[in-house]
């Protein structure tokens, strides 16, 4: 149940219109407030280490209030994760259309990206967005597959989102017919792993922003280079 | 329960349990038998009940040994629980290291010692999830020894000698985090026993960065024959 008053204090998030997930409940800002203290809790203490206790406290709410939005810390724990994966998912698709908006301004052309151009930009913006919420990407990256099944498969589901999306680089001409079916699954999951072992080593911004030529090569590459070997001339010494 | 006898072969070398009651046994013996117990009995419960929910009364239960004769083993779960992720790690590393076929050239050797890790790994799914699948719960000591022992997976299948104009550091964690992906979803999915059908895929998935398509694929078609 919302109030109209607090509905009109309530300043839109980026993209929220655009999330699917139909059973989540209105943002509020006390369930907001809430999800704020658990991203920093859990990056400073892991999942394991995070009690309700400790949440109502720093998001100061009371636990009627805490349990009046959530059914209990796992309901809590996943609805923080979906909050940082549909948010960046908006933020990903902002990033995309602000590209396209620029170029339509830019040759007065009405011309959308190309799939490659898009992941280069979905990925930048990913980034971008990791270094700019440090908390939240360790949340996600780092933290949610260590905290049991549930957790671990809805990471396992955010993977499949980046998945499809780079299986449509299947579409083009230069991309060969015979790629292995789970070469997305694997391609998904080392970029994650790349970010993750980056977050976990302490790297922030530039030595993140270091590891976008590597990530677009492994990203594009086996759909645009028509066969060709990354390392031009290594194995063949030329 | 030949799962388990395998699983007491891969940790303890071959060792069982003692029979109960007097066995007039040198303590030595008596305690060799015990920590390797445990060590089965580590791998038992966190495969079954994940890192963070293992206690170390199902541990102790699992290897039929009192908690108290846990401590005398061990400091705790973590202590424990690292003890066996050394014996499994370095069963792994062996394991795909001696792979028939792994003297060979590089796109050989690299499909025989990634047939060679799903072999051991689809032998026995509580030694899979130990191995992979549990070391990040864990956190701490025994995460940072899974990268460790991951990053020596990468170095066994790297190119010889190493391609110039690429950043191998990256291309060998991109490598171990689509390996560490495929296998892990395919235990939750379809079990270890199933493991080995990713051979075509892994096997291309390292080499395709560094082989023209062609070869690469060459290799991966390869693996789907009977090897024996």
């Amino acid at each position: 149940m919302q109030f109209l008053s607090q509905r009109l204090a309530m300043k839109p998030s980026p993209g929220r219109e655009r999330d699917e997930d139909g059973g989540a409940p209105p943002p509020s800002p006390q369930r907001e407030r809430v999800l704020d203290a658990v991203e920093r809790l859990v990056a400073e203490h892991g999942f394991a280490g995070v009690s309700i206790e400790a949440i109502v406290k720093r998001a100061g709410v009371s636990s009627v209030t805490f349990y009046e939005l959530f059914e209990g810390k796992r309901e809590c724990f996943a609805a923080a994760f979906e909050r940082a994966v549909g948010d960046a998912a908006a933020e990903l698709a902002e990033a995309v259309s602000r590209d396209r908006a620029e170029r339509i301004a830019g040759d007065g052309a009405g011309g959308e990206l190309t799939w490659p151009e898009r992941i280069a930009t979905a990925l930048r913006a990913a980034i971008e967005l990791i270094v700019a919420r440090p908390e939240r990407a360790r949340l996600v990256l780092v933290e949610a597959q260590t905290a049991g099944p549930e957790l671990g498969a809805r990471f396992d589901a955010a993977l499949d989102l980046v998945a499809a999306e780079l299986r449509r680089g299947r579409a083009l001409e230069t991309a060969p017919a015979d790629l292995p079916p789970t070469h997305e699954e694997a391609t998904a999951g080392a970029l994650a792993w790349l970010l993750r072992e980056k977050l976990e080593a302490g790297g922030a911004g530039e030595e993140l922003r270091a590891l976008y030529p590597e990530m677009i090569d492994i990203a594009l590459a086996p759909y645009l280079r028509g066969g060709e070997p990354a390392a031009a001339g290594g194995e063949a010494g030329a | 329960m030949p799962e388990r006898s395998a699983r007491a072969a891969v940790l303890a070398g071959g060792e069982t349990r003692l029979p109960p009651g007097r066995h007039g046994l040198p303590r030595e013996a008596v305690a060799e038998n015990q920590r390797e117990r445990l060590l089965n009995g580590v791998v038992e419960a966190v495969a079954e009940h994940g890192y963070n929910a293992t206690t170390i009364a199902a541990i102790a239960k699992a290897a039929k040994i009192s908690r108290r004769t846990f401590y005398e083993h061990f400091e705790g779960k973590a202590d424990c629980f690292g003890a066996a992720y050394a014996m499994i790690e370095a069963h792994v590393l062996e394991s795909m290291l001696a792979a028939p076929g792994a003297g060979e050239e590089w796109p050989e050797r690299v499909r025989a010692r990634l047939a060679a890790l799903l072999e051991v790994l689809s032998r026995d799914e509580a030694v899979a999830r130990c191995f992979l699948v549990e070391p990040l719960s864990a956190g701490g000591e025994v995460a940072a020894r899974y990268r460790e022992a991951m990053g020596h997976v990468a170095a066994a299948l790297r190119p010889e000698p190493p391609p110039t104009g690429l950043n191998m550091e990256i291309r060998d964690q991109a490598l171990i985090g689509g390996i560490a992906t495929l296998i892990v979803r395919r235990l939750n999915t379809a079990g270890a026993a199933r493991l080995p059908e990713l051979l075509p895929d892994l096997t291309e998935l390292a080499l395709a960065p560094f082989l023209s398509r062609a070869e690469a694929k060459q290799q991966a078609l390869q693996s789907q024959m009977p090897s024996s």
